[in-house]
């Protein structure tokens, strides 16, 4: 019974030292995007590719790049992006990302760069890979080996955002009233109700029946 | 006392679902706008949808519009109605007098059974003097209900199957109650949250009927547990083949007892669980319309392509590494681990609401402490498991059906999707054996330790279950 009780307790507490601790940390956030809505499939492939989009301005602090490539098994992507003819960044990763977008942590970018030259490699992909973008003339579309596709794709620059989730709660509550059945922030208490009840009934039982 | 246990573990359960309810977002789960079409056609008209097409009401339209539910899906970084403003139009167009006839079909919806839906009209008709969002959210809550009774089931299940280890049976409710994956489904308007309803039942059926013997009213139960499946999601189906050798078994089984008779009651099981289909069957042939329904025009539309041999190897290799002599379907890529362990670990929303990369990894360890555990109980308890191979034969071929159902649908869309239904998800109806792996799991730390084991194992799923909900919010609402 005792140990159970010190079990039970012991978790509980790294639980709530888990959460505090992740409280402390940043989020991401987009802090630049190429104006390229999702209007458009630009290309699909099921074959290994490479493609390069030109004209692009790469933030100071940008610490991963997103791109609106589709896929349910997505294969490994590598990105580099060009300043001229130096590699400005690089970053890969590995298979298996799923939904709309995906994005490769990079290194980090100290200072702005512009007029760079975003390029991906995608590894032989499981299905096939579509590339959505918006439609554009040839002269500034993406590049896939000395290739003009029909436009271009979306990018969007990401970075650890400064401030922590702890200083986001009340914007993050404040949201979280939008868009219901019932609106209001009296959701976040109801749901923080809620979660405490479970977390009680839970101990109950675990005292009351492994105890 | 045991009673009052495994309804704890319910309310644990339905509670755990509701929050996942207010967490995501209207129309942010997989599929979630196609089944309240149908549940809007089959409430407002009393007819089934007609097409699977995408056309909805002007009602949900607009709703769908105002709350950028397209937007939201497909950017990671688009949080879900941000601003005062948005939220004034969002209410101002849903309070008019929009159209709620004006769709007839359903989306991916349109070709499963009813009964989910019939349900669900009755939160829908409670709600029809409110606005859309509540009708939704009641219907949400509904859905949280029938988390309650997977983990009400769950517990049953594993006190039939494990009747010595009272303890034991909590740490299978509480496990499969927080199931983040369970809560997040069955926060949703979506049939799954039945079916892993209903499959629970019926393991616990099964498994009451392997320990207590079968008699005429337990082979009518599971007949009608089986009628229940397959009026509610056409996935069902993969379960048939186990469920049917367990009738047979136990009827087989009681022939020892009560002679031949037993196979008359086994009869009576069949045609109670045969009765919805065949009645499906015969108003469609004699109304003139496919056999099946619109079932019929959907599987008429996929074309079955390549050999059998190749199929099997399809299917081993979306659950299994591949085998000497296998085609490559997967070139370096573990399916276990990217689609079925990550996906269990993680994936919410339209796949889209993940965990940062290194929470899989490290997800790993304390799976395999229980799957340590498991082995474990496993060995330790070897001479009791070959007394109960034909129980086990059961729900081993129950999985079987079932994850060779989801490989099968998929192999149909390969090579152009690679795994088309390769969703956690659609292996929930599962839960009860992952109820008694985590039992096991707990039992095979010992009689001494196994109690705090089981705690440990309790509090980590909660754990779990917590972080996912963090995640959605962050997702949706950062």
């Amino acid at each position: 019974m005792c140990s159970v009780r010190i079990a039970l307790v012991g978790g509980l507490m790294l639980v709530a030292l888990a959460v505090g601790l992740t409280l402390t940390r940043s989020p991401t956030t987009v802090i630049a995007t190429d104006g390229i809505a999702r209007e458009a499939d630009v290309a699909a492939t099921q074959r290994s590719a490479h493609a390069c989009q030109a004209g692009e301005t790469l933030p100071a602090g940008t610490s991963a790049i997103r791109l609106t490539l589709a896929s349910n098994i997505g294969p490994t992507i590598a990105v580099t992006v060009m300043a001229g003819n130096a590699v400005a960044t690089r970053g890969m990763r590995g298979p298996g990302w799923t939904g709309t977008s995906v994005t490769v942590p990079v290194q980090h970018v100290s200072h702005t760069i512009p007029d760079a030259k975003v390029c991906f490699a995608l590894a032989r992909p499981l299905e096939i890979v579509t590339i959505f973008g918006r439609n554009t003339p040839a002269d500034i579309a993406l590049t896939s080996d000395a290739r003009k596709l029909p436009g271009r794709v979306g990018i969007e620059y990401v970075r650890q955002s400064s401030a922590s989730w702890f200083s986001l709660l009340p914007s993050i509550a404040r949201q979280m009233g939008f868009g219901r059945a019932w609106p209001g922030t009296w959701i976040v208490f109801a749901l923080l109700a809620a979660m405490m009840s479970c977390a009680v009934l839970l101990c109950r039982l675990v005292v009351g029946e492994l105890g | 006392v045991t009673t009052r246990a495994a309804w704890a573990c319910a309310l644990v359960a339905v509670v755990n679902a509701a929050c996942w309810s207010f967490i995501t977002p209207p129309f942010q789960i997989t599929d979630e706008p196609s089944h309240f079409a149908y549940v809007q056609q089959l409430a407002e008209t009393r007819r089934l949808p007609s097409s699977p097409e995408q056309h909805f009401s002007q009602e949900e339209t607009t709703a769908l519009q105002d709350l950028e539910q397209i937007e939201v899906k497909q950017s990671p970084q688009t949080p879900s109605v941000f601003s005062i403003a948005q939220q004034q139009r969002l209410q101002r167009d849903l309070s008019t007098p929009l159209g709620r006839t004006d769709g007839g079909e359903a989306g991916v919806a349109a070709s499963e059974p009813p009964l989910f839906y019939a349900l669900q009209t009755l939160p829908y008709g409670l709600g029809s003097g409110a606005s859309l969002l509540v009708r939704l959210e009641l219907m949400r809550l509904l859905s949280s209900l029938m988390a309650g009774l997977t983990a009400l089931f769950t517990f049953m299940f594993v006190r039939e199957t494990l009747p010595a280890a009272r303890w034991a049976w909590t740490v299978a409710g509480l496990g499969v109650a927080v199931a983040p994956l369970l809560g997040f489904m069955s926060g949703s308007v979506n049939p799954d949250a039945m079916l892993y309803a209903v499959s629970a039942a019926l393991f616990y059926c099964l498994a009451r009927a392997f320990r207590r013997g079968l008699t005429l009213r337990s082979t009518c139960v599971i007949g009608a547990v089986i009628a229940v499946g397959l009026l509610t999601k056409l996935n069902f189906i993969g379960l048939l083949p186990g469920a049917g050798v367990g009738l047979a078994l136990l009827a087989w089984r009681a022939t020892r007892a009560h002679g031949r008779v037993a196979y008359r009651w086994l009869a009576c099981g069949v045609a109670i669980g045969a009765a919805p289909v065949v009645l499906y069957a015969i108003v469609n042939a004699l109304s003139g319309h496919h056999t099946l329904g619109i079932v019929s025009g959907a599987s008429g539309t996929v074309s079955h392509h390549g050999s059998l041999s190749g199929e099997i190897s399809y299917i081993w290799q979306l659950y299994l590494p591949r085998l000497p002599g296998m085609p490559h379907y997967f070139p370096g890529y573990s399916t276990a681990r990217g689609i079925w362990f990550d996906g269990y670990v993680g994936l919410y929303g339209w796949f889209d609401t993940v965990f940062p990369g290194w929470v899989y990894n490290v997800a790993l360890a304390p799976a395999g402490l229980i799957a340590v555990g498991l082995i474990g109980a496993l060995l330790a308890d070897r001479s009791a498991l070959r007394t109960r191979l034909g129980e086990l034969l059961v729900y081993a071929t129950i999985c079987l059906g079932l994850m060779v159902l989801v490989g099968a649908d998929s192999y149909l869309k390969f090579p152009a999707i690679a795994a088309e239904y390769g969703q956690t998800r659609y292996l929930l109806p599962l839960l009860p054996l992952l109820g008694a792996a985590l039992a096991l799991a707990a039992r095979g730390a010992g009689r001494r330790w196994g109690p705090i084991a089981g705690t440990s194992i309790v509090v980590l799923l909660f754990a779990h279950d917590l972080f996912s909900q963090l995640q959605a919010i962050a997702r949706y609402y950062s």
